[in-house]
This record gives structure tokens, sequence and C-alpha cells, in this order.
């Protein structure tokens, strides 16, 4: 199977420009289309090891990022597209490659309901996954980051995609949102942290993503079993500490990070119980990130890898 | 006046003093007192006054320390009116 990386340069861009640029993201695929350097420059570095499918089969996402029209073109402006509809309004160009990653999000969010969706980052080891579900600003892709250079496969940042009635996670690995100080705490965190283009001034600040795909078996489609879920508050001025949390009041919150349990109603319901019978639920109050994941090392007896 | 249940719905305990119940009507997903989940099983059968409800419940109450069980009961019931669970007829 060919990867994005084992394209040559002139390949990439023109399988870039013409549409037929076409991978496997978990259990998706998207074709992408843009004539953007940023995009082209992001694709290149965080999704190298993803696998080319033939754009000829069905894709799942068609996503363009382009021009809209010469007023846009003037303006310095570019355009969502997903399957030829236009569901946002132009942005900056210098802000492309954090829509193209904010679409390509949005793409599962709205569409994809076979799964349980929580709005969780999912990272996972040989003894189980941690479910991590938080709002924006929390601190889970920045813990979901520092995890995953520390040895943890990272299973999606932005999706908690669970089997209904069962535990098991389904990966969507994809690049790690992060925003404004997050990106040089990464970077100073781990000297082997790969980052995509910096947008700057984008609704939610500054915003770079890193490669996630770090473990061996990043691209493995097989779900995996949720052995935690922990909610993680980033938090200067507070101590830190790890406590347990009631199942009763987790039910609710994962509830509430959920993307479409109402849609599903009592499949919804049921899954849910599923889920938080089955893991240990625990909130985690951090500032200090080497803290953060030696205590969730600790907490599921992993090792720590320095 | 008697008070009532559309559908029983579903319960989720943990065996905490706080328990999940899903509204099958309405879809909506509660966190109620253990108590309050106790109160809508009592309606399984069909509808029931305050006080049939009072009289049902009151054995298990004997270790509880309610000064005003009738008051209690009364309240729970506008509340979980209140929520769309029950409902007068």
């Amino acid at each position: 199977m060919q990867a994005v990386g084992n394209l040559t340069n002139k390949l990439f861009h023109k399988q870039l420009r013409t549409g037929s640029l076409a991978l496997q993201v978990g259990p998706y695929t998207y074709s992408i289309q843009s004539d953007l350097p940023i995009v082209a420059e992001g694709i290149r570095a965080l999704y190298r090891d993803f696998v080319l499918v033939d754009p000829q089969n069905f894709i799942d996402y068609k996503i363009s990022i382009r021009h809209g029209g010469l007023l846009q073109r003037l303006r310095r402006q570019t355009q969502f597209y997903f399957d030829g509809t236009r569901p946002f309004a132009p942005i900056p160009i210098g802000q492309a490659y954090a829509f193209l990653e904010w679409g390509m999000n949005w793409c599962v969010s709205l569409h994809a309901n076979e799964y349980l969706k929580l709005h969780a980052a999912v990272v996972s080891s040989e003894r189980g996954a941690i479910i991590m579900p938080g709002v924006p600003g929390s601190g889970k892709s920045t813990l979901c980051a520092a995890l995953g250079l520390r040895g943890w496969r990272i299973l999606s940042d932005e999706h908690a995609m669970l089997i209904p009635g069962t535990v098991n996670v389904v990966p969507l690995c994809r690049p790690v949102s992060l925003k404004n100080e997050s990106i040089e705490v990464i970077q100073q965190f781990s000297a082997e942290a790969i980052l995509g283009p910096t947008s700057q001034k984008t609704h939610k600040g500054r915003v770079a993503h890193m490669k996630a795909d770090l473990h061996a078996d990043s691209h493995n489609a097989s779900p995996l079993p949720a052995a935690w879920m922990i909610f993680p508050r980033f938090c200067p001025n507070e101590r830190q500490q790890v406590t347990l949390r009631r199942r009763s009041d987790s039910f609710i919150l994962a509830a509430y990070h959920s993307f479409n349990y109402s849609l599903l109603c009592e499949s919804g319901f049921e899954s849910m119980e599923k889920l938080i019978n089955s893991v240990a639920c625990f909130d985690l109050v951090y500032h200090d990130l080497n803290w953060a994941v030696h205590t969730v090392n600790q907490l599921v007896g992993h090792p720590d890898n320095e | 006046m008697q008070w009532c249940i559309k559908t029983m719905g579903r319960f989720y305990d943990p065996n905490e003093d706080t328990v999940i119940y899903y509204d099958i009507n309405s879809g909506d997903t509660h966190l109620l007192s253990d108590f309050a989940a106790y109160v809508i099983t009592q309606f399984q059968e069909g509808p029931l006054t305050a006080e049939e409800l009072t009289i049902k419940v009151s054995p298990c109450l004997e270790t509880l320390d309610f000064s005003d069980l009738e008051k209690t009961i009364q309240d729970i019931l506008e509340e979980l009116s209140a929520l769309n669970i029950l409902t007068r007829v």
C-alpha cells in the first residue's frame, strides 16, 4: 500500500490540485483538493504516512479548499467545499490549513452516526484506551499530544467513536490541534513533535497541528476497548490532582460531550450505560504537563517513557 | 388527584445516591435522586394519588429522616411533573 510520503513531489501536487489525492483515515476515506501551497505543506508534513486509496472507489468525504472566485482571490480569502457545497463563510488564506482540519472534523461530527461519538481525545496502550472528553481549552489536546510523544498511541484528538453497545473505540487518528501557548508547550515538551503550518488569528487564536501517527500501529483500523475515562482540566491556579468521579455524574458529563447521544435515542442511552459501567472515571486537574503524563501513566500502570 | 407516567423510561443505577433516568417519550436524560427514581418506579402498575404513593413508599422510608413525608412526596411529584416525567390525570 502506498502512502502519501511515497509520492514524488510532482505527483503529490498534481493529485492534490486535481482532487485525486484520496486518503484512508480510520474507517473513512477522504479526497482532498487544493491549489494552496499552505495546504500542500501541511498535508505533506502531517499525512505523509497515511495510506492512499483509489480515488475512483467510493469516497466518504470529498473536500476541497480553494478560491471561490476572483473577488475572494483579491481579498486573499479561500473557501471550504464539501461535496461541492460551501457550508462555511470564506476564510483568510493564512488560516486555510487549520480550516482544512476543522472541515475534516466537521465531516465526521455531522455525518457519521453509526457510532456513539464523544468530543474527546483518545489514547491507548496495551492496557486499554483512555477517553478524554473536554471542551475547547480544557487541555485535552495538549495532554493527548504529550501522551502520544511519550509512547501512547493516539486514536483521535477529536472524536471518540464507540461501536454502540460495546466499549470498543474505532481509531480515527488525525493530527492533533494545538492552540496558542500549547504550541510552544509541546515544542518544549519534545523535540520530536512534528508541527504543520501555523494559522494566525483564527476564532480560536493561533493554531498548529501536530503529526499524530507516531506509533507503529497508528494506522491499524481495529477497534480497541476503552478502560478509563479521564476528564482533563488545565488550570494554572489550582492544585494538581486526580480524583475518582461518580458514575452517574460522569454519565451526564459524557452525554454533554457527545455529538449524537440524543440522536441515537435509546441506543445512545444503552451505549453510554455500557461505557460508563465499564470504565473507571476520573477528573484530572493539571498545569504541569510532565506531572499530568506521569500521573496518567501511574493511574493505568503504564511505564513512564522519557 | 392522580398522577401517572406515560411510558416507563430506562434507569441506570450505579449504586450511588443519584440515578440516571432516560425518558423514552422525550429523549431527555435526567440525573435524579435515588428516591425520586424509586418514586417513578411506583407508577409502573398505574396512576396513583399522592396519598396512595405515600403509603406505597413509606416502608422503605423507615430509616430515612423525613419530617414531613407527605410534603416531600408532593414536592417530588411536582418536580417530576415539571420535568414532564409524570402528568396529572
